[in-house]
């Protein structure tokens, strides 16, 4: 802990010593919205391994949601090790290995990326909740400490470069997937090909949402970790709680069951109409470069090298088409998530470093936006029973691009 | 098998990153195609026999305009043993890819 830090920030052995109420409020909120950006991640990532596969009816919908939920729960528990590391890399440590962030600004940055995924989710669009949570965590850093506080190295090499390759790597591999699985089945017309490739299609995507469970539970349960060592009630460098690791497992395991449809519409309706074979070539280049990568120590988004590979699935079968429309949006989307979470974030943290009057002023307006959000997105629902139905439109901009399309 | 690579220190991180990329790349396309390609053609193996979906060209082969024949003749030995060779090493591909995915297998 540096020197500069107020005494009040002392290893308490027991939580049931007096605390500071001023130190265990903020704390409290960070763990009840990390949850609920966990909640988020897992609602909003659901597309990434089963929208194909609810696309070509490889699997009933709410069957799909239900695989990918137990598996990113059992995923939570198989490892812990992401968790530890979360910050390392994007922001700077100090000598104890610890980033220089108050357990405000870890609000004030969930609270951007929350928001982040709540907004891209109403627009249907598939944005990484990855990039949306460091984004939110980089803008509280820069506005609560200086930009000394964000080691931009390392965000250029684990975020920007990854970002931008990510689709072009499983955009190809699985442009060549399709196209040899159309070769050698004779564009299907084999006897059989289209059952074989859905029962295929159904084992890769399972092995994405085992994948993305142990990826994307452990951020959650890293930032909790984060605030408790930060806030003094747990010692550096111990690994997360087991509270901690059952809560984020259940939450982005119900967030997973109650299903980002509005997104999974986009990846298996809209960007192109998957077929068995190329849901199978797609979520098979997708489960063996997710795995490839984070195995090679370079792990690469779970949300970009799905949407990478879908497209690159529509350009590998003869006279599929791609709406390119819908990737420049989902494109447009990725550039913007770590800058615009950023902003909510930086904000967010200017306003929460006022003390606690700040804090439930982010508090409740972040809330209201999520509540907007919801509203919102209830006037024209996605669900379980019209996710493939191309007849309805999440969204007024939706509606625009479809007519765009038809043109 | 696969190694994990040393992570890239702070010096001279483009030219590792670059490196690795391009090992994701080559390694993917590689294992995808070698997957992929096996079922594939472990699907035609099963289909030894049984005649081809017509349709006409570019058409959606469980599209309306599809006819489906029954099976003319058994599935000879040969071609079950060829197909379950190739379903074999597919599902080999899928117990790596767990033990992969699950840190405890090593020991990570």
């Amino acid at each position: 802990m540096s020197p500069g830090q107020p005494t009040r920030f002392r290893y308490h052995p027991s939580i049931g010593v007096a605390v500071d109420l001023t130190v265990l409020v903020p704390v409290l909120l960070v763990v009840a919205l990390s949850i609920f950006f966990d909640f988020t991640n897992g609602f909003h990532d659901t597309a990434n391994a089963m929208a194909t596969s609810v696309a070509t009816g490889a699997l009933n919908p709410k069957v799909a949601v239900l695989i990918s939920a137990i598996l990113n729960l059992v995923g939570a528990f198989l490892s812990t090790a992401v968790a530890k590391t979360v910050s390392e890399g994007i922001l700077a440590q100090n000598d104890q290995g610890l980033p220089q962030i108050t357990v405000p600004m870890i609000f004030a940055g969930l609270m951007g990326a929350v928001v982040w995924n709540l907004l891209t989710w109403w627009l249907g669009l598939p944005s990484s909740s990855t990039h949306a949570l460091f984004g939110g965590l980089i803008g509280a850093a820069v506005i609560g400490v200086g930009v000394q506080a964000v080691e931009w190295g390392g965000v250029l090499s684990k975020i920007v470069l990854p970002a931008l390759l990510s689709p072009f790597i499983a955009g190809i591999v699985a442009l060549a997937a399709t196209y040899l699985v159309y070769r050698v089945t004779k564009m299907a017309t084999v006897a059989g090909s289209s059952t074989a490739f859905r029962h295929g299609q159904t084992v890769s995507a399972s092995l994405v949402s085992l994948a993305h469970g142990t990826n994307d539970a452990q951020k959650t349960m890293g930032v909790i970790t984060l605030t408790l060592i930060v806030a003094g009630f747990q010692e550096a460098g111990t690994g997360p709680q087991l509270w901690v690791i059952l809560s984020a497992g259940l939450a982005i395991a119900l967030g997973t069951y109650l299903g980002g449809w509005r997104i999974m519409r986009t990846v298996g309706k809209r960007i192109t109409d998957v077929k068995p074979p190329q849901g199978f070539a797609a979520e098979t280049s997708a489960a063996s470069t997710i795995l490839i990568s984070s195995t090679l120590g370079f792990p690469l988004s779970t949300t970009q090298v799905t949407s990478g590979a879908v497209i690159g699935s529509g350009l590998g079968k003869r006279l599929a088409s791609v709406h390119w429309n819908v990737v420049t949006r989902i494109a447009f989307a990725w550039v913007v998530t770590l800058p615009a979470a950023a902003v909510v974030g930086g904000g967010a943290a200017w306003a929460a470093s006022s003390g606690i009057a700040g804090l439930v002023v982010v508090l409740v307006g972040g809330l209201a936006v999520c509540v907007g959000l919801f509203l919102l997105a209830r006037r024209r629902p996605v669900s379980a029973e019209n996710v493939n139905d191309e007849a309805v439109d999440a969204d007024r901009i939706g509606q625009r691009q479809t007519e765009g399309e038809r043109a | 098998m696969i190694t994990p690579l040393e992570s890239a220190g702070a010096s001279g991180w483009l030219g590792t990153e670059a490196g690795s990329i391009l090992l994701v790349f080559v390694v993917g396309l590689a294992a995808t195609l070698i997957i992929v390609g096996l079922y594939a053609l472990g699907i035609r193996f099963f289909a030894v026999g049984a005649p081809d979906v017509r349709v006409p060209d570019g058409d959606d082969p469980e599209g309306p305009t599809a006819v489906v024949a029954p099976r003319e003749t058994p599935r000879p030995l040969p071609a079950t043993m060829a197909g379950l060779v190739c379903f074999a090493g597919v599902a080999a591909a899928v117990v790596y890819g767990i033990y992969l995915v699950i840190p405890l297998f090593h020991g990570k």
